[in-house]
C-alpha cells in the first residue's frame, strides 16, 4: 500500500497526520497511533485553460491529492460530468466531494453551472467552491447569490496556490462532512 | 364755435415737437426695430410743415412756403406709411408711393406756378392725403402681427377715418369757394382738429405696438430660452447617461483584460517554479537565477495590474461614508501589512487622531499605501522612525505621516503623486509607482488636498486633509 504523507493537521481537536491511498480511501492517523480511514471524496474541477488545469493539478500533486481530482474543461462537461452524459457517462456513480469551479468558461459560464446544481434536486447539495482570477464584487455578489459554498481567487504566486489548494483541498476533501450522496 | 385757426396750428406744431421727442427717445430705446425712425421723422417733417404754414402770410415766400409746407406735409405720411411697412419688417410699394408723390408735386407746382388755383391743390392734397391714409391703413391691415394685431387694428381704423375726412373734404373743396387756408369755415376747423387728434392717437398708437411687440417678444424669448433649457437639461442627462455607460464599459473591459491577463502570469510563476523544482538535477545556478528572475517578472506584472484595479476602483467606485476611528484604522493597517520582525527594526507611533467620515475602505487603503511607502523607504537607514497624527489648522484635520526615511529631492514633489511616477530606480525600492497616485486620488474623491514635505536623506511628511463639510452632511 503506497501511502504520501499529506499535512499534519488538527481534526476535532486531535492532531492527526493525513495520508491519501490509492485505493480511494484517505487514511487519517492520530498521534497516539489510531488510524481513521474515510472514503475519498471526489473532487471536480471545471476549468478550460489547459494551463490552469495543469498547475491546479501539479498543485494538487504537491499536496498528494492529485487523484482525487476529475476534471472537465467547460460548462457543459461539468454539466455532462454531473449527469452521466458524454464522455462522463460510465464514471462510477456518485456526486462529487466539491466542485472547483471557474468563472470564464466557453458555452457555459460557470455561474450557469452554478445556477442548474442549486436548482437541481439531486445535485443541489454539492459544495462548490469558485476559483477564479477575478474578485471583483459584480462576481462575488452573483456567486454568493447562487448560493456558492467558498470563493477563492486564485493567486499568481504558485506557492501561494499551493497552499491555497493545499488548505482547499484538506478542508472539503477531509475535514467537511459532505451532505448525504456527495463524496463517494 | 369760434375757434381762430392760427391758434390751432401753433397747439398741431407744439404736439408734432413734443412728438419728435417722444418718437426720438422711442427711436433710441428700440434701435432693433425699424419704424421708429421714421416716425421721428414724420414729426419732424409735419413741424417743418406747419412751420412754413405760419410763414405763407409773408408774401414774397408765400409760394415758396406753400410748396415746402404740402410737401412735407405729404411727406410725413409717407414717412408714416414707411415707417409701419418697416416696422413690420416690410418693405414700402415704392411703385405706387414715387408716382403718386410725383403727380402731387407736379400738379402742386402747376396750380401754383402755372395756373394759380387755392381750390384745386386743396383738392390734390387732400386726395393725397386720403390716398397716403388708405394705403398705411391697408398695410396694417394686411402687415400686422398676431401679437400687435389690436393695436394696429385701432391704428388702421384711426388711419380708415383720417382718409375719410380728407376724401370728405376734397370733395367738399370742389363746392367751395373760400381762398384762404386760416378762415375758420367748419371745414377747415374739421381737418384741422382731425390733424390734431390723428396725430396724437397714432403717437399714443405706435407706443402700445412698440410694447406689445416687446411684450410678445420677450415672452416669446423666455419660452424659448425655457424650451432650450429644458432641452439643454434633457441633453445634460443624455450625455451624462452615455458617459457613465461608456465609463462602465471601459471598467468592465479593463477589468476583464486584467483578469484575463493573470492567467498567463500564474502559467509563467506556475512553470518556472515546476521547472525549477522537478527539474533540479537538471538547472544549474544560472539557470535557477534566470528562472527566478521569470517569476520575479510575473510578479511586478501581477503586482501593477492590482494597483491599476485598485486605482480604478478608487476612481470609480461609489464612496460609503461612515464614522472611521483613524487611530486604530492607522495601527491596524500597520499590524496588518508590516510583518513582525520588520517591526522590530521600527519605531513606530500613533498620535491620537480624530475620527474621520469617509469611505472605510478606501481610507484603509490611502493608510496602507502610506504606511508601506514609508516603511519601504525608512527601512535602508539607521534611524527608523515613523510618526502618524493630525493637526487642527483653520477649523480642519491635517492627518499627517512623517517618516526618517530617504526622503525626496524636494524639486521633484510636483512628481510624486503621479501614476507611474517613481523618483527611485526599481532596484532600490519595489513597486509600481502607484501608491501615492492611489492615495491622491482617494483623497481628492473626498473633497480634500494632499501634499508632502521631504528633503533628500532627511525623510519625508505626508499631509491630507478630508472635506468637512461633506461629512457634517453626511451625519445630519
Amino acid at each position: 500500500m503506497v501511502e504520501y504523507k499529506i499535512s499534519d493537521i488538527e481534526y476535532r481537536s486531535r492532531k492527526f497526520e493525513v495520508r491519501c491511498t490509492i485505493f480511494g480511501f484517505w487514511r487519517l492517523k492520530f498521534e497516539k497511533g489510531e488510524t481513521m480511514i474515510i472514503p475519498l471524496k471526489k473532487i471536480l474541477l471545471v476549468e478550460d485553460n489547459p494551463n490552469d488545469v495543469e498547475l491546479t493539478m501539479e498543485a494538487l500533486a504537491e499536496n498528494n491529492i492529485a487523484n482525487a481530482v476529475d476534471v472537465a474543461s467547460d460548462g457543459e462537461e461539468a454539466l455532462d460530468y454531473l449527469y452521466y452524459k458524454g464522455k462522463f457517462s460510465s464514471r462510477p456513480p456518485g456526486n462529487p466531494g466539491v466542485i472547483l469551479l471557474d468563472l470564464k468558461l466557453p458555452k457555459i459560464n460557470g455561474l450557469e453551472v452554478l445556477g442548474k446544481i442549486r436548482s437541481d434536486a439531486a445535485l443541489k447539495f454539492i459544495p462548490v467552491v469558485i476559483l477564479t482570477s477575478s474578485n471583483e464584487e459584480s462576481d462575488l455578489t452573483a456567486g454568493y447569490s447562487l448560493g456558492v459554498n467558498a470563493y477563492v481567487v486564485k493567486p499568481v504566486d504558485f506557492s501561494e496556490f499551493v497552499k491555497a489548494i493545499r488548505t482547499l483541498g484538506l478542508f472539503w476533501a477531509i475535514i467537511n462532512e459532505p451532505p448525504p450522496g456527495c463524496g463517494k | 364755435m369760434n375757434i381762430d385757426i392760427r391758434t390751432l396750428v401753433i397747439v398741431l406744431g407744439i404736439t408734432h415737437i413734443i412728438q419728435i421727442v417722444v418718437f426720438y427717445y422711442q427711436y433710441m430705446i428700440n434701435k432693433n426695430y425699424r419704424g421708429p425712425g421714421w416716425w421721428l421723422m414724420w414729426s419732424a417733417a409735419e413741424v417743418t410743415g406747419f412751420a412754413f404754414m405760419l410763414l405763407r402770410q409773408i408774401p414774397p415766400i408765400q409760394k415758396i412756403a406753400i410748396i415746402i409746407q404740402n410737401s412735407m406735409i405729404i411727406l410725413g405720411v409717407i414717412f408714416l406709411y414707411i415707417g409701419i411697412m418697416r416696422f413690420f419688417d416690410k418693405r414700402e410699394n415704392r411703385v405706387i408711393v414715387v408716382p403718386v408723390f410725383t403727380v402731387f408735386f407736379v400738379s402742386l407746382l402747376y396750380f401754383l406756378y402755372v395756373n394759380d388755383d387755392f381750390q384745386i391743390r386743396g383738392i390734390i392734397i387732400s386726395a393725397a392725403l386720403a390716398f397716403v391714409s388708405f394705403l398705411t391703413a391697408h398695410g396694417l391691415f394686411v402687415n400686422k402681427t398676431p401679437s400687435v394685431s389690436s393695436s394696429a387694428n385701432f391704428t388702421a381704423a384711426i388711419f380708415l377715418a383720417h382718409g375719410v375726412v380728407f376724401t370728405f373734404r376734397a370733395v367738399m373743396l370742389l363746392k367751395d369757394t373760400s381762398v384762404n387756408i386760416f378762415e375758420p369755415t367748419s371745414l377747415n376747423i374739421v381737418m384741422y382738429l382731425d390733424a390734431l387728434i390723428v396725430s396724437i392717437l397714432w403717437t399714443f398708437c405706435f407706443i402700445v405696438m412698440i410694447n406689445q411687440r416687446l411684450n410678445a417678444e420677450t415672452r416669446e424669448a423666455k419660452e424659448h430660452f425655457e424650451k432650450l433649457n429644458a432641452e439643454l437639461e434633457q441633453r445634460v442627462i443624455e450625455r451624462t447617461a452615455e458617459l457613465e455607460a461608456a465609463g462602465k464599459e471601459l471598467e468592465a473591459f479593463v477589468y476583464s483584460v486584467a483578469h484575463t491577463m493573470r492567467s498567463p502570469l500564474r502559467a509563467l510563476d506556475g512553470f518556472s517554479y515546476i521547472l525549477r523544482k522537478n527539474y533540479s538535477d537538471k538547472v544549474d545556478a544560472e539557470g535557477n537565477r534566470l528562472l527566478n528572475s521569470i517569476r520575479s517578472g510575473a510578479h511586478e506584472i501581477n503586482g501593477l495590474i492590482s494597483d491599476m484595479l485598485d486605482l480604478l476602483r478608487v476612481s470609480s467606485g461609489d464612496i460609503k461614508f461612515s464614522t472611521v476611528n483613524m487611530t486604530g484604522l492607522v495601527n491596524s493597517v500597520y499590524n496588518e501589512i508590516v510583518p513582525p520582525d520588520i517591526r522590530e527594526k521600527i519605531t513606530f507611533s500613533a498620535g491620537s487622531m480624530p475620527d474621520a467620515v469617509c469611505d472605510p475602505a478606501m481610507m484603509r487603503q490611502l493608510w496602507r499605501n502610506l504606511i508601506s511607502n514609508a516603511v519601504k523607504f525608512t527601512l535602508p537607514k539607521k534611524e527608523r522612525r515613523i510618526e502618524t497624527g493630525c493637526r487642527m489648522e483653520n477649523g480642519e484635520n491635517i492627518y499627517y505621516i512623517k517618516d526618517t526615511g530617504v526622503g525626496f529631492n524636494p524639486e521633484y514633489t510636483h512628481k510624486l503623486f503621479g501614476i507611474f511616477e517613481r523618483l527611485h530606480k526599481t532596484d532600490e525600492f519595489e513597486g509600481a509607482g502607484m501608491g501615492l497616485a492611489i492615495v491622491r486620488r482617494i483623497v481628492s474623491r473626498h473633497g480634500g488636498r494632499v501634499w508632502a514635505e521631504g528633503k533628500v536623506g532627511e525623510g519625508a511628511t505626508f499631509w491630507f486633509t478630508i472635506k468637512k463639510s461633506r461629512a457634517e452632511k453626511h451625519e445630519a
